[in-house]
């Protein structure tokens, strides 16, 4: 309808696309490049010249990381924090969010507010890291657990979706004599699944990526977690207890083993992203429009 | 924004008899918000009674009641402090650059990507554009260094070809403040349009026809229709953006800085972390991160009533 052309619109399609292709480049040529630098030598780092190409094509990186057990083990604990962090965060905004939006829930309003004031007014870095390590959760996996299991805007995002769905439903089950925990399971969250999904894949990233909590309460460096690993991988250029592993002491540059740690970390949200892209979107629009 | 549904009162000509299931019914609702209130009062209500140590002199030993109190001592000793300022200086520079540039960029972003016509680029466009926003600071700052550094980074290597010598970006106290909000862009321009698309999508067809019709080009339907239809969700981000203007985000600045900016880069989160967590001094920080979540909540405040006034828009 509007895509008449004249010279000024076709200067500026011109532009935007060359604009959009650019924006695209500078995302991915960085990845492409931190690809490219972990698969070569020594020497072809150390030119400078590895671009989207490795120069002399070498797996040791790799064999190197993933021969190391204290990397292993962060890895192993990582998969392990998310799923339990994940399915009861979710799991607990699902139920919190399913009271709050039933009539018969009294003292609804109440509630409610209870849920919105922790979402503007908060105690604090210090005071929290107080009351964790007062209750004795230093260095133990409850400090990266329960803490932040309750999201305030899953329950009102969760609370708005379940509000429009049809009464009628809930009612007849009802009626048919279901409990509320048979209705919330069978019937409400297959309706709600979409956001839940959506949900389940916002909190598996925050957790994947979760490093600031690791750095407050965890000391042991066997509880690390990938994000704080790599993070040491980066600052110090080296593996934790490398001497036990003869691999590559040689040949492999340190911007070599950095770049190999962080594409190990980053592979598993590469790989899954494509097939989960539908969900976040649907999420990300579902809260614009009713948060 | 939110709006919380009026209770309806049970109806009065309810039979006795139901009385049983619904006591039970209310068991299990309270039951299933159980885990919720509680978690919300330990982690999220305790801590702010914590903040009470800003007004004390807070000893591990003494816990937070027993510790004396100083009333606005630590107030009063950040406020003199020249350290503090310079923070604090740092912390509104990095935040105006933010939202002069940070926050804009997803709403050029969208109302660009919006005149794509091309839809499998776009949509290829728009995935890769996500991407950076579900990686970690800790992986982003790693790839900046990698890719910015000075002997073998591919920039660099790059800026070689136009005979331009190797420019250390990450230590040069100059450009890392920009360096520091290019970044956020990088990361979340893409995520942030998302919003912006949303709008753009509810906006009526027949609008833009009817604009057609009457002779307007495309750049007077983006002035007239499109923009006036963001402005909402524009105003609303901003208010809920300005809250946060005394806070930079800590872990991109810790992650990304090092010795070297220091000076120009330090801000209230990473001072906070620095003297507070690994200099134990709990009260003084408390005290300065109970200042800064005032005067944010006070600007959200004053700016929504402004808002209100100008533009009848506000978030409450």
């Amino acid at each position: 309808m509007h895509r008449y052309v004249t010279p000024s619109r076709f200067l500026f399609q011109l532009f935007n696309y060359t604009f959009f292709v650019i924006f695209c480049i500078s995302i991915l040529v960085p990845f492409i490049n931190a690809i490219a630098i972990s698969l070569s030598s020594y020497n072809g780092v150390l030119s400078g010249k590895v671009g989207l190409w490795p120069i002399e094509f070498q797996l040791d990186s790799y064999a190197k990381i993933t021969g190391n057990v204290t990397f292993l083990r962060s890895f192993a604990n990582t998969v392990f924090l998310t799923v339990i962090d994940t399915v009861l965060s979710v799991a607990i905004s699902l139920c919190g969010a399913y009271a709050l939006s039933h009539k018969k829930f009294v003292g609804r309003s109440a509630a409610f507010t209870f849920i919105l004031i922790p979402m503007f007014f908060s105690g604090g870095l210090i005071p929290t890291y107080l009351l964790v390590m007062g209750l004795g959760l230093g260095n133990t996996y409850s400090a990266l657990i329960i803490p932040s299991l309750v999201s305030g805007f899953y329950i009102i995002v969760f609370k708005n979706v379940i509000d429009q769905l049809p009464k009628e439903l809930l009612e007849s089950a009802e009626m048919d004599g279901a409990g509320e925990w048979r209705l919330l399971f069978r019937i409400v969250l297959p309706l709600v699944l979409p956001m839940t999904m959506a949900f389940i894949i916002f909190s598996a990233v925050g957790y994947w990526n979760q490093w600031f909590n690791v750095l407050l309460y965890i000391k042991d460096k066997s509880m690390w977690t990938l994000q704080f690993q790599l993070r040491e991988i980066l600052t110090t250029a080296q593996l934790q207890n490398d001497q036990l592993n003869p691999i590559g002491q040689q040949i492999i540059h340190p911007e070599n083993l950095k770049m190999a740690a962080l594409m190990v970390t980053i592979l598993p949200i590469i790989v899954v992203y494509p097939f989960v892209q539908k969900y976040f979107i649907h999420g990300q629009f579902v809260g614009a429009v009713k948060g | 924004m939110l709006n919380v549904n009026k209770i309806s009162r049970p109806a009065l000509s309810r039979p006795v008899r139901r009385s049983k299931v619904r006591y039970r019914t209310l068991l299990s609702l309270y039951a299933l918000f159980a885990p919720t209130a509680i978690l919300l009062i330990v982690f999220s209500y305790m801590p702010m009674y914590g903040i009470i140590i800003a007004f004390k002199d807070y000893s591990i030993f003494k816990g937070i009641m027993a510790s004396d109190w100083v009333g606005l001592e630590h107030f009063k000793y950040f406020l003199k402090d020249d350290k503090f300022w310079s923070i604090f200086r740092n912390t509104l520079v990095i935040n105006f650059y933010d939202l002069l540039f940070g926050f804009t960029a997803p709403i050029i972003f969208a109302l660009l990507a919006n005149e794509l016509y091309q839809k499998m680029f776009k949509r290829v466009m728009q995935t890769i554009s996500y991407l950076p926003h579900f990686l970690s600071w800790i992986v982003v700052s790693g790839i900046f260094y990698s890719i910015l550094s000075p002997q073998t980074g591919l920039f660099n290597h790059f800026l070689g070809w136009f005979g331009i010598e190797p420019i250390y970006f990450m230590t040069e106290p100059t450009l890392f403040r920009g360096l520091l909000v290019f970044a956020e862009i990088w990361k979340n321009v893409g995520w942030g349009a998302i919003l912006y698309f949303a709008v753009i999508a509810g906006i009526d067809t027949s609008l833009y026809e009817a604009a057609w019709i009457d002779g307007a080009s495309r750049w007077r339907q983006i002035i007239h229709i499109t923009i006036p239809h963001m402005v909402p969700m524009i105003m609303l981000l901003f208010l809920l953006r300005l809250a946060g203007i005394f806070d930079v985000g800590f872990e991109r600045v810790f992650l990304m800085q090092n010795p070297l900016v220091y000076d120009v880069s330090d801000v209230i989160s990473t001072y906070v972390y620095r003297i507070g967590l690994e200099q134990s001094q709990f009260s003084l920080t408390t005290a300065i991160g109970l200042t800064q979540s005032l005067l944010g909540f006070l600007l959200l405040v004053i700016s929504n009533r402004l808002s209100k006034k100008i533009t009848g828009l506000g978030l409450y």
